[in-house]
């Protein structure tokens, strides 16, 4: 891991080092529309799902995924991340991984509340919505 | 230090001799050349008066707080308490207190000022990467500082610097221009890390590699990289918070169907990290002086340099034990308070090394070198106390007590303050081509320790007979510790009014300091004290690390740069 | 390591570039440098974000039936019309930025007019929406009047907190709102320095972030579409 960071690191820096020797990368027209060719048609799916309405966990699942993909074309190839210093992607990746942190810890308190003290619990004993007493009004 | 001495006169002929170009002080003349200034030393130099003048600021508030808890007055059996303030202003008070000191001293502290300041020169640049960018962050810490400022003058806020809600959506106080300050200068903080961080990666001198940065440059990366993760998790909560309280949204209102505890966990989310953002850079101070002033070798200089990035990421794992008794589900309790001890490994690593430096080293113990004990003794008192705090079963008992008060303090005051006061004698001479007075800081620094003891060692014995934190009076038994933590405070009070006076009078009449007075290795100490605009006469090259001290005495303190 | 190999350091010091700043040694390393802090800013942008997001998903959790519900009120055809605006505006700013690489200033020019303009068409959608919403007060928070909140002319009955998810969509559109509206006035001054002919294959970094930062903005859009017109 440490590794693996060193290395990232030497080549970010020498990437700048290489000084006026390499041209910016200069991706070719059909590549891009390419891509935007890919994000319309995801953009297409999204709304088909919805429409057709899938039960519940898969609708959320699918409409995250395809979220992700189109994300991903935009970071890869619009942003210039698959070809740029290697370095900004690990900014990138670990921007997300704390963002993940942030709503893993998060949300494992929320939906683990009461297993100890059921009363503190966020929903109720059986199964339906408690939320204490908001709904109780 | 009898050595330096000699040396210094040498030194400063060799500085006068190379310095025929004018110093970045008297390079342009007038306010206006100030205030447009991208010169990273001027606003490093601006920086430090704003946070001096905020420290004493949050001082005075605290020192009112100390003054009211002297009281109260217990008048006979039937309890009558009267003191100074009414409760509403006491809260009021320490809310300004907490909120001055965390987000307009100890955060902008060392990474603004002496950050700004060092890092360029320490990495043999001409500048941080983006000059135009550091001006603004500091335009815009002073406008976050007026709208804090403002909401004294409106009322003031009686939250605590927490701004928990829902008493905070609720309050009358003017919750709104401080979270909008606070907001704001978030926006500093994160502009400040961006800059860093580019400026450690793009900016180094030929020969610089990564393992021969000074470690008080690793310790500003490993701070840059939380001021840019976690800050902006500050400045969405704030901004909600705002929107709660103008509309009356209810995402963290329970009576509107939201749940507070939410609130604490996005404010932990970056608050706990940022305690992180308070203390690294008080690591990497302090690694320099006492490695400096024991004139050896530092001792695990990759395990310091990694420790710092493994307490920047671990920092973010732990944020839940602030809220071990808030209604945080039991699961998440124990697993945030497993985290906590985690975090204590890097810690000790570190302070294990600088201890291990210490030994068989030749110590000089100037000023500096008096602050770098202070702070290893009371950084490892704060340290272990927050051991007790993060075990769950015991943070029960202690939760919201005066032990987390000092606690706090320990870290926060007795480290970071304290690392701050011992940075600015360090390096005193070259941020102003003048000496300290060697002895009147030895005599701060005797009552800033001896005054620091009194008043928060007393609140750890408050805190664990039961003293609750945040009320403006207390139980006859609890008097005594009370007014021996306030007799505490003014010595506190004191020693730093004596630093402030001998900091005057050395830039009036102090002795013209010599290009390196300490001896020490890193470049910073290669330009003239004080540097000139643009830092080095020529551009440094490295071919050595920043601890290599065996040849040094010969060298180095004749000026040897050029 | 920011040493640069002592050749190329002597002749940068020789034809030192009109735009290259007096603090760095070559274009190379002031490209690099700005691009870094961009990026770095970038992931501040996401956690920024993340915060709204995690509010959402909270709240979601909480009451998963006024979600239900209250996505109904939202046109999503306007929402996919969106949805198309700011990916082609994402697709122009590409081309903006390759129009750079080839040294076409025609190239930068009309494709960053366009992606102003798909902004700007952007923010009208944006505001027939909102202003449909104040009509029928599906407003945020204490705003919010269950007794007149109307959905094609019937009073519109969602359960459980419907405060609370108007004002997670009105702060999360309003917040990328704001982004959008900020990149359309860095375009304004993109547009300005175009025609100036300060930006070349070799000096284009500006040009750069800038399209970093849209492309951002449309990322943030292509989550916020399906969670807030999408829910099933």
């Amino acid at each position: 891991m440490f590794q693996k960071l060193r290395s990232l690191v030497v080549k970010s820096s020498a990437a700048h080092a290489g000084g006026h020797g390499d041209e910016p990368h200069v991706l070719p027209l059909s590549t891009y529309f390419a891509v935007f060719g890919s994000l319309l048609v995801l953009t297409v799916l999204t709304v088909v799902v919805s429409v057709i309405g899938l039960p519940q966990p898969a609708s959320i699942i699918v409409a995250m995924v395809v979220a992700m993909i189109k994300a991903s074309l935009v970071v890869l190839w619009f942003m210039h991340l698959k070809f740029d210093d290697r370095f900004y992607s690990l900014i990138f990746v670990i921007s997300l991984l704390f963002l993940v942190l942030f709503f893993a810890f998060t949300s494992f308190d929320l939906l683990t509340r009461g297993q100890v003290n059921p009363e503190e619990s966020t929903f109720s004993q059986d199964g339906s919505l408690l939320r204490r007493d908001f709904m109780k009004k | 230090m009898e050595s330096n001495r000699n040396n210094a006169p040498q030194s400063a002929h060799a500085a006068t001799a190379g310095g025929a170009e004018p110093n970045y002080i008297n390079a342009h003349k007038g306010i206006w050349s100030w205030m447009t200034t991208v010169d990273h030393k001027r606003l490093g130099l601006m920086y430090l008066v704003g946070v001096l003048s905020f420290f004493a600021v949050g001082g005075i508030f605290a020192l009112l707080v100390r003054t009211q808890l002297l009281g109260p007055i217990f008048k006979g059996a039937s309890g009558k308490q009267e003191w100074l303030f009414s409760g509403d202003t006491y809260n009021k008070l320490f809310t300004l207190h907490g909120a001055v000191m965390v987000f307009l001293v100890i955060i902008p502290s060392i990474p603004a000022s002496l950050g700004n300041f060092f890092l360029p020169l320490m990495l043999g640049a001409k500048d941080v990467a983006f000059p135009k960018l550091n001006l603004m962050s500091f335009y815009v810490y002073i406008l976050g500082g007026a709208f804090l400022l403002f909401s004294i003058a409106t009322g003031a806020i009686d939250t605590g610097w927490t701004f928990y809600t829902p008493y905070s959506t609720t309050t009358s106080a003017s919750v709104i221009s401080a979270v909008t300050g606070v907001f704001i200068l978030g926006f500093s903080s994160i502009l400040t890390g961006v800059n860093f961080i580019v400026t450690i990666h793009k900016m180094r001198a030929p020969g610089l590699t990564w393992t021969r940065l000074p470690l008080f440059v690793w310790a500003q990366y490993a701070t840059s990289l939380i001021q840019v993760l976690a800050t902006p998790v500050l400045a969405i909560t704030l901004m909600l918070l705002a929107i709660e309280k103008t509309m009356g949204v209810g995402i963290f209102d329970p009576k509107l169907g939201g749940d507070p505890v939410l609130f604490q966990h996005f404010f932990w989310f970056y608050s706990h990290p940022a305690v992180y953002i308070m203390i690294l850079p008080a690591f990497g101070v302090i690694s320099e002086i006492i490695t400096v002033n024991s004139r050896k070798q530092i001792f695990g200089y990759k395990a310091i340099a990694m420790s710092s990035v493994a307490i920047a990421v671990i920092g973010f794992l732990v944020w839940g034990h602030h809220m071990f008794t808030s209604g945080q589900s039991e699961l998440a309790s124990a697993v945030f308070s497993f985290l906590t001890f985690a975090v204590a490994v890097p810690t000790a690593i570190k302070v294990f090394s600088w201890v291990a430096t210490m030994y068989g080293g030749s110590i000089r113990l100037n000023s500096a070198m008096w602050y770098g004990l202070a702070f290893l003794f009371l950084f490892t008192i704060g340290g272990l106390t927050g051991l007790f705090l993060g075990t769950l079963s015991v943070d029960i008992h202690l939760h919201d007590t005066y032990f987390v008060v000092a606690h706090f303090h320990y870290v926060m005051m007795g480290g970071t303050m304290t690392a701050f006061v011992g940075a600015l004698h360090h390096w005193w001479p070259k941020m102003t081509g003048r000496m300290l007075n060697e002895f009147w800081g030895k005599i701060s620094c005797f009552f800033v320790f001896t005054g620091f003891n009194l008043t928060f060692f007393s609140q750890f014995l408050l805190g664990t007979k039961g003293m609750p934190r945040r009320y403006a009076t207390y139980l006859p038994e609890f008097q005594t510790w009370h007014q021996l933590s306030t007799l505490g405070s003014y010595l506190l009070g004191l020693g730093f009014f004596i630093t402030l006076c001998y900091m005057i009078q050395s830039l009036i009449s102090g002795a013209k300091a010599p290009r390196n007075p300490w001896g020490a290795r890193s470049l910073e100490w290669e330009t003239d004290s004080p540097p000139i605009e643009h830092n080095f006469h020529v551009q440094p090259v490295v071919k050595h690390g920043p601890y290599e001290f065996p040849e040094i005495d010969h060298s180095m303190s004749t000026g040897g740069g050029h | 390591m920011t040493q640069p190999s002592s050749s190329h350091a002597s002749s940068a010091g020789h034809h030192h570039p009109k735009y290259l700043a007096h603090h760095f040694e070559s274009m190379a390393q002031q490209n690099a440098s700005g691009k870094l802090g961009m990026w770095l800013f970038l992931g501040q942008e996401v956690l920024f974000f993340s915060g709204l997001f995690l509010a959402y998903v909270l709240a979601r959790i909480i009451y998963p039936e006024t979600f239900l519900a209250a996505h109904e009120l939202l046109d999503w055809k306007l929402g996919a019309l969106n949805t198309i605006f700011l990916l082609t505006s994402s697709l122009t700013m590409a081309l903006a930025v390759r129009g750079a690489q080839v040294n076409s200033k025609p190239q930068m020019f009309y494709n960053i007019l366009a992606t102003l303009l798909l902004g700007g068409a952007f923010m009208v959608v944006k505001y027939i929406e909102y202003s449909h919403k104040f009509h029928d007060g599906l407003l945020p928070g204490h705003f919010f009047d269950a007794t007149k909140a109307m959905h094609n002319g019937q009073l519109a009955n969602i359960p459980g907190a419907p405060a609370i998810f108007f004002a997670i969509y009105f702060v999360m559109t309003g917040t990328h709102g704001l982004h959008v509206l900020i990149g359309m006035g860095l375009m304004l001054w993109l547009l300005v320095r175009i025609k100036r002919g300060d930006f070349n294959s070799e000096n284009h970094v500006y040009l750069e972030n800038v399209g970093l930062y849209w492309h951002i903005v449309d990322l943030i859009w292509i989550f916020l579409f399906p969670l807030l017109y999408l829910v099933r």
